[in-house]
């Protein structure tokens, strides 16, 4: 069994900034969760909340394995935890600051050594096993932390950016490996980050934090495909944004027809809202096909010109200006055949491939804000 | 117009040869990618074209002219650092306008730089806020502005976006990209990030351990990497051991190690000889398990899956014993589960064939 977390109605507040708000969040025995958000949207402070460096301000309540912990010590959470500045013991080799728990406990010597070079080599760092930190880069300190971390046998893991400092290519390397680890070891682990790819790829379930309020949280497939709103779509995906009204219904065919802002009609297949309805539709950036300017005057189809045409790591990125000046992303696949700046262009996306929300009260751009 | 060039360039602090014989040129109007992990010359070589460092050996020419001991200041560039070095108790008007005021301009003439460097980097109505006012982002764009008021051609830019969360990141490498171009400047741009280098740059130049390994378009090195290190460090690549077993006029077969046979259209690789083949992740497809040999279906199991959003990703274990990743575009939910055996269909027409490494691949896949 590994701890269950649960935070009830958790706020902090410093001065007159709100860091958190009415957190109601459970993480599960054994689960991997994210926090995910921008920089400022109270991560941090959920982790330093549940690890016991500050506490909650009055009403909230942190329960860890069903036992209140407001009166327990940090030293007597059992967590481990990586936060931004890395803390190693300066005078030991960074063999010594692995096996460092693992001795203090009475394990096995040759073999907590035998681990310790294990791991090493999972974290890209054979061969510096003799190192002191201060002969280490700051991505190497901070993977030996990580490591030490996993290895001390806490069964909590508190993540804060644990791969924030390092090249990103390791960083890529490491997540993988950094989830394989966790569920080998059956830990329950909380780890905060601002990259949505490592969100994904390391995590059970997202939560998705902004402004220091939870605003979603569900698997990556759940948030991904259902995005509760606008800031959750664009932010875990290239997604373009049109304003409108909805013009007409036929809940029947499961059919609407927009009409949106810049003189573009559009069909979708959700038919939540009712006419005249002011809407926001969604379209994400490899949900849009691109082709040769045809002359169609059908909804879902627009006519531009590229503005940029980019080739990124075997796909096509390309951003369209439509006849009404909007910019429109496209991503698609990379295949022989693309498309030049200045080329005319039709864009066109499915009823189905579409997102529908409510036009946010705030305005469009407020409510696209990341800080 | 700038153009610079270095010419046998080496760098050396005690016995460490940070950069090493490097011969480049960067054309007028151009922007290229230094690009390569921690420690591999990318940023002591920015250092020593913008007059920081001094090389050990060799000349760096700028626009034909002999600068390399020349000091930065009479070398007309643009310098933006990932630590912004912004004056605290000077609103972002000032800020921007310290460069030309320091090139003696006349009022009349700074105004119109340091608007035009605001108009374009959107920070117009910011002008009047103090640097503590702003978020990152603004910052950074400050940095921006603050070098195109300057006036200067040539921009360098030092892991400058390093600051930034991910998705602000990913929007700013395309406005960087646009305002570049549209002032048709030279930029030469510091970055371990292979995603942002294929974003920005017209040219990427890979090093690694203080030497260029290769440079090119970003199709270029992505699709035709010269090295299995490059294969390995932009995007994602799967490396499958076999050998030569047959060449013919139009390419070679590849025999793995359960026996399956990989047909490529790299030719020019003696029979016999042992190789690895690097092929993308987005070049495999899994379709159901079928008991057939055919050329490039290569059987494997299902280990591993993610979603990824646009995609989804596989680990699949081989039968010939790799564990290769499968990259598949698809809105659908995804048809295999753990443990489902699959036929590995592998598109080899954008494969690439390497000589079995004489010091063994691992040296080759270390990320250093």
């Amino acid at each position: 069994m590994s701890p269950k977390v649960e935070l009830r109605h958790v706020t902090k507040r410093y001065e007159s900034l709100v860091a958190l708000n009415d957190l109601i969040l459970t993480i599960n025995d054994g689960e991997y969760l994210t926090l995910l958000g921008p920089t400022g949207s109270g991560k941090t402070t959920t982790l330093l909340l549940i690890a016991g460096l500050i506490q909650p301000d009055k009403g909230g309540e942190i329960y860890i394995d069903d036992v209140p912990v407001a009166d327990i010590s940090t030293e007597n959470r059992n967590i481990g935890f990586v936060f931004a500045r890395y803390a190693l013991f300066p005078h030991l080799d960074v063999i010594d600051n692995l096996i460092y728990s693992p001795r203090v406990k009475g394990e096995n010597l040759d073999e907590s050594k035998k681990s310790a070079r294990e791991m090493l080599e999972l974290m890209v760092l054979s061969g510096r096993g003799d190192a002191i930190p201060k002969e280490l880069s700051g991505g190497m300190k901070q993977r030996v932390a990580l490591a030490r971390t996993l290895m001390s046998g806490a069964k909590l893991l508190l993540l804060d950016e644990p791969l924030g400092a390092l090249d990103a290519r390791i960083r890529m390397a490491l997540r993988k490996e950094l989830r394989k680890i966790v569920k080998d070891l059956k830990i329950t682990a909380i780890h905060a980050t601002n990259d949505i790819t490592e969100a994904f790829l390391i995590s059970d379930r997202v939560a998705i934090l902004r402004e220091g309020t939870l605003i979603q949280i569900g698997t990556p497939a759940e948030v991904y495909e259902k995005p509760r709103n606008i800031f959750v779509a664009n932010f875990l995906s290239d997604t373009n944004f049109f304003g409108g009204i909805v013009k007409s219904v036929d809940i029947q065919k499961k059919s609407a027809l927009l009409e949106l802002e810049g003189d573009l009609r559009a069909k979708t297949n959700k038919t939540s809202k009712p006419e005249n309805f002011q809407i926001v539709l969604g379209v994400r950036a490899e949900d849009i096909q691109i082709n040769p300017r045809i002359s169609i005057d059908e909804p879902n189809h627009f006519n531009g010109e590229v503005e940029s045409s980019k080739f990124i790591s075997g796909t096509n990125r390309y951003e369209v200006i439509l006849e009404n000046k909007d910019l429109v992303i496209i991503r698609e696949k990379a295949s022989k055949e693309w498309f030049e700046e200045g080329d005319s262009v039709t864009i066109s996306f499915h009823p189905r491939e579409t997102l529908l929300f409510d036009y946010p009260e705030e305005g469009l751009e407020k409510a696209l804000e990341f800080e | 117009m700038p153009e610079v060039k270095l010419s046998t360039i080496s760098k050396h602090y005690d016995e460490v040869i940070a950069v090493d014989s490097v011969n480049l040129t960067v054309h007028n109007g151009e922007y290229v990618a230094l690009l390569g992990p921690s420690g591999c010359g990318k940023t002591t070589t920015l250092r020593i074209i913008a007059g920081l460092t001094l090389p050990t050996e060799g000349d760096v020419f700028i626009d034909g002219k002999h600068v390399t001991y020349a000091p930065p200041g009479n070398r007309d560039i643009g310098f933006v650092f990932q630590h912004f070095e912004i004056f605290p108790f000077w609103d972002v008007w000032d800020n921007v306008g310290y460069g030309p005021k320091l090139r003696g301009l006349d009022e009349i003439e700074i105004e119109k730089r340091v608007w035009e460097a605001l108009k374009t980097t959107k920070l117009t109505d910011k002008a009047d806020n103090l640097p503590d006012e702003l978020n990152t982002p603004e910052l950074q764009r400050v940095g921006v502005a603050r070098a195109l008021a300057t006036g200067a051609r040539l921009m360098l830019f030092d892991e400058a976006l390093g600051a930034l969360d991910p998705k602000v990141k990913a929007i700013f490498q395309h406005e960087l990209r646009k305002i570049v171009k549209k002032n048709k400047l030279t930029a030469i741009h510091v970055t371990h990030d292979q995603q942002e280098a294929m974003a920005i740059a017209d040219r990427i130049i890979v090093m690694r351990k203080g030497r260029i390994l290769q440079i090119g378009k970003p199709t270029e090195l992505y699709y035709k990497p010269n090295d299995i290190f490059i294969a390995n460090f932009l995007g994602e690549s799967n490396f499958i051991e076999g050998v030569v077993s047959k060449v013919t006029e139009t390419g070679s077969e590849i025999r793995l190690r359960d026996g399956s046979i990989l047909r490529t259209d790299e030719k020019a690789i003696k029979g016999g000889r042992r190789v690895i083949i690097s092929i993308r992740h987005e070049l495999l497809k899994l379709q159901p398990f079928e008991r057939f040999s055919a050329l490039n279906f290569i059987p494997g199991k299902v280990i591993g899956y993610r979603f990824l959003g646009d995609r989804h990703s596989y680990e699949v274990k081989l039968d010939a014993g790799e564990i290769v990743g499968v990259k598949e575009f698809a809105r659908a939910p995804p048809p295999f589960k753990l443990e489902d055996p699959v036929t590995v269909r592998m598109d080899t027409s954008l494969a690439v064939l390497f000589s079995y490494p004489s010091n063994g691949l691992a040296p080759h896949l270390s990320l250093e």
